[in-house]
């Protein structure tokens, strides 16, 4: 039986996608590049995005209709995704198992810490989309009442001083910098073009990917912006993770201290969510052939590849750090200019189904 | 197949086990409290670390607060060397049966010398060490920082804690907001000085230490600059914007004073350019409320309380410009003048000052405004006249 989601679902996906990575390092590199304009990056990246999703999905059902169709393009597209998919998982799973390593179980190897976040990536995808979905809709809701309550929570801290100044040499460059380096963050959620088919009704796709992107963009907005007013412009440049430093500084009471590690606890179902609905997409885009199979056989193998990959191509954290900024940025960018331009070859060119 | 369902469950238990690799027992750590660093000599540095001993603490001897380097002290402190902070930790845990935990630490005391010398690499350790927080309180000393955590307070068991808690009342520096100051552009850091004294109770025998902090220390970026006297410290604080809450005596007649509580103070900066230089004005906005009222002023008379507003005004004055006076003179920038100019018109300040901020403070022309007003005073409130 076929799986499907709802429009609300496709939406938290769509957010999830955007902001549940990008904030584990991306903030510092948005402020070494910006310094306090920072917070501007996603809001400027905002109209931008919000143009391309009109253009390309239209009102959705137009889209969901011709992706059901079989042509090159759609092959080409398949593939287009599920190798951008496959450099977000690479690049998503040594993130995190770097994170891990550095600020909570430093003497745990990180290939056993990998293996434990494949298990459990593997569990939860092999059941299925709609148990991912179910899964991603109830952590996530959490997760953003967290982030919603954030500037509550650091209001004692936050130091508007730190935003200032905000016209200054050079920012016109820097801010087109730093949006040039969020933006394939920010796109990401284009693989999520592929869901479109487990859709259950054609109706709502534009206004639930809207409301997707401007929530993503909304929460992480938030988090830059906190970043910069709690600690400052300086110590988010030189911290890796700048937003589990500023959750550190949470002191509501001295009873009400050191909340810290439960946000954390709280972000990761949020962030192995993410990795999960990645994986379904690289089996259904690469290797799943029957519909009424939730995964393919190659799902394990696939997991176990990708998790030795994520060790093996990068072997300090530097380097997955370089890759990540530096190449991934224009890996991500051309792969999802060239998913940009083959749906509007396929929405817009007369159908052409080949089988 | 119930053989294989069985053993695939064993197996899913072994792998969990693994989060057992990072299992730390409480027992096996020892908690930080608070970290002193000295400078010993070129490239030599000492790290002394004042940790809780959880075995001492409920003992009759250390209950009424109060602790020691030995007996049955509810603490103790060691101190490491090495060529940086880091090495320091390292001499320091080979002697330590616990693990070194800094995650508590909420003081960092730096001492004199190094305090001289600069010390941003080792805040910048503090930084880089995910178990440091940034929202520990930072002081400096006159002399070594491991005296201060060796010191016997009295009311709190250990020292850290006193200092943390007099901190609290005063000015408070965190990591977080002296790492701000020393890297933000046209502002240059203050740090609360600790230091011992005696408790004075005309007793010679029976004197006891303390700890004091009551004056203020004023940076060059990350180098000290000087330690600031008792009434320049009073003018920092007006400057800093840290007199919100805190008591001011000031001279009404030639042996009275008058006693008051800042309820409201505001520091606002102004400035205005001619031929690329900047002039200042530094105005004071502050309210107040009468705590002794030692000349008997009647602040119904408009007369009388002109004369406690004057006075007061002129007192606080006096402190400000002193104090500004002599930062200025050593090309110190305390009140964050630079830094203003950064924020409100940053195209002006990286073209024109940015390269020669200290040269040009030292020849800007600051005036000081103060606007004081007793909101409320002690009894009598008025009086009726027949």
């Amino acid at each position: 039986m076929k799986q499907v989601i709802s429009s609300f679902q496709l939406a938290i996906f769509i957010a999830n996608l955007i902001v549940s990575a990008s904030l584990i390092t991306l903030p510092q590199i948005l402020t070494q590049i910006a310094n306090q304009n920072a917070w501007l990056t996603p809001i400027l990246v905002t109209p931008f995005l919000l143009g391309l999703v009109v253009l390309a999905v239209g009102k959705g059902n137009v889209l969901q209709e011709k992706l059901k169709q079989h042509s090159m393009m759609h092959r080409l597209l398949k593939v287009t995704v599920g190798f951008l998919l496959i450099t977000i998982y690479i690049r998503d799973l040594r993130a995190f198992t770097d994170f891990t390593m550095e600020a909570l179980l430093p003497k745990t190897p990180i290939v056993v810490t990998m293996l434990l976040i494949s298990a459990t990536l593997y569990y939860i995808c092999a059941a299925g989309l709609e148990v991912i979905s179910r899964i991603t809709l109830i952590q996530f809701i959490v997760f953003s009442v967290i982030v919603l309550s954030l500037p509550l929570m650091l209001t004692n801290e936050i130091n508007w001083v730190n935003y200032m100044p905000i016209i200054q040499t050079n920012m016109v460059a820097n801010l087109t910098k730093s949006s040039f380096e969020l933006l394939p963050w920010v796109g990401e959620f284009v693989v999520l073009i592929m869901l479109l088919e487990n859709k259950n009704c054609n109706k709502s796709i534009k206004k639930m990917t809207i409301y997707g992107v401007g929530f993503g963009i909304l929460l992480l907005t938030i988090l830059v912006s906190l970043n910069i007013a709690v600690l400052g412009q300086e110590i988010v440049s030189k911290t890796t993770y700048p937003n589990y430093r500023m959750i550190q500084e949470i002191h509501l009471t001295d009873f009400l201290d050191r909340l810290d590690l439960v946000i954390v606890i709280l972000w990761m179902p949020v962030f192995l969510s993410k990795l999960c609905i990645v994986l379904y997409l690289i089996d259904k885009t690469l290797f799943q052939t029957r519909e009424d199979n939730p995964t393919s056989m190659f799902l394990f193998p696939t997991i176990l590849t990708l998790g030795i990959l994520s060790m093996a191509l990068f072997k300090t954290s530097m380097v997955h750090l370089r890759f990540t900024f530096l190449t991934w940025t224009i890996i991500g960018l051309v792969l999802e200019i060239f998913i940009f331009l083959f749906i509007l070859f396929i929405r817009y060119l007369p159908s052409h189904n080949s089988e | 197949m119930v053989v294989f369902r069985f053993v695939f469950l064993l197996l899913s238990c072994i792998l969990l086990l693994t989060g057992c690799w990072d299992r730390k027992e409480v027992n096996d750590l020892a908690f930080v409290l608070g970290t002193g660093f000295d400078k010993l000599d070129k490239n030599k540095y000492r790290t002394s670390v004042q940790v809780p001993l959880p075995g001492n603490s409920g003992q009759s001897g250390s209950s009424s607060g109060g602790g020691g380097a030995g007996g049955s002290a509810p603490y103790y402190v060691d101190s490491g060397q090495g060529r940086n902070i880091r090495e320091s930790n390292d001499d320091l845990q080979s002697r330590m049966s616990r693990e070194l935990f800094f995650s508590h630490r909420r003081i960092i005391i730096f001492g004199e010398e190094l305090a001289r010398n600069g010390f941003h690499d080792s805040l910048d350790v503090i930084i880089e060490q995910p178990q440091s927080r940034l929202s520990s309180s930072v002081f400096v000393t006159e002399g070594k920082a491991m005296d201060i955590l060796n010191s016997t307070p009295h009311f709190e068991q250990f020292s850290s804690e006193t200092i943390r808690e007099l901190a609290k009342g005063g000015v408070r520096r965190s990591v977080k907001e002296l790492i701000n100051d020393i890297y933000n552009p046209g502002i240059d850091p203050i740090l609360p000085i600790v230091s011992k004294s005696m408790t004075q109770n005309n007793d010679e025998e029976n004197k006891k230490e303390e700890i004091e902090i009551s004056r203020l220390a004023v940076f060059k970026d990350d180098q000290l600059g000087f330690f600031a006297s008792t009434e320049e410290s009073k003018g920092i604080k007006w400057i800093i914007s840290e007199m919100d809450d805190q008591t001011y005596t000031y001279p009404v007649k030639d042996t009275k004073e008058m006693n008051i509580r800042v309820t409201n103070e505001k520091l606002k900066i102004n400035h205005t350019v001619k031929n690329n230089l900047p002039k200042f004005t530094i105005t004071i906005n502050l309210e107040a409320r009468v705590e002794q009222n030692e000349a008997d002023l009647d602040f119904d008379n408009p007369s009388e309380y002109e004369l406690a507003i004057n006075k007061l005004e002129s007192s606080i004055k006096k402190e400000v410009t002193s104090i500004l006076n002599r930062s200025q003179e050593e090309g110190i920038d305390i009140a964050g003048l630079g830094y203003h100019l950064y924020q409100s018109d940053s195209l002006t300040w990286d073209k024109y000052w940015a390269d020669d901020w200290r040269t040009i403070l030292k020849d800007t022309e600051i005036t000081t405004k103060i606007n004081a007003e007793i909101i409320r005073n002690t009894s009598p409130g008025i009086t009726i006249k027949e």
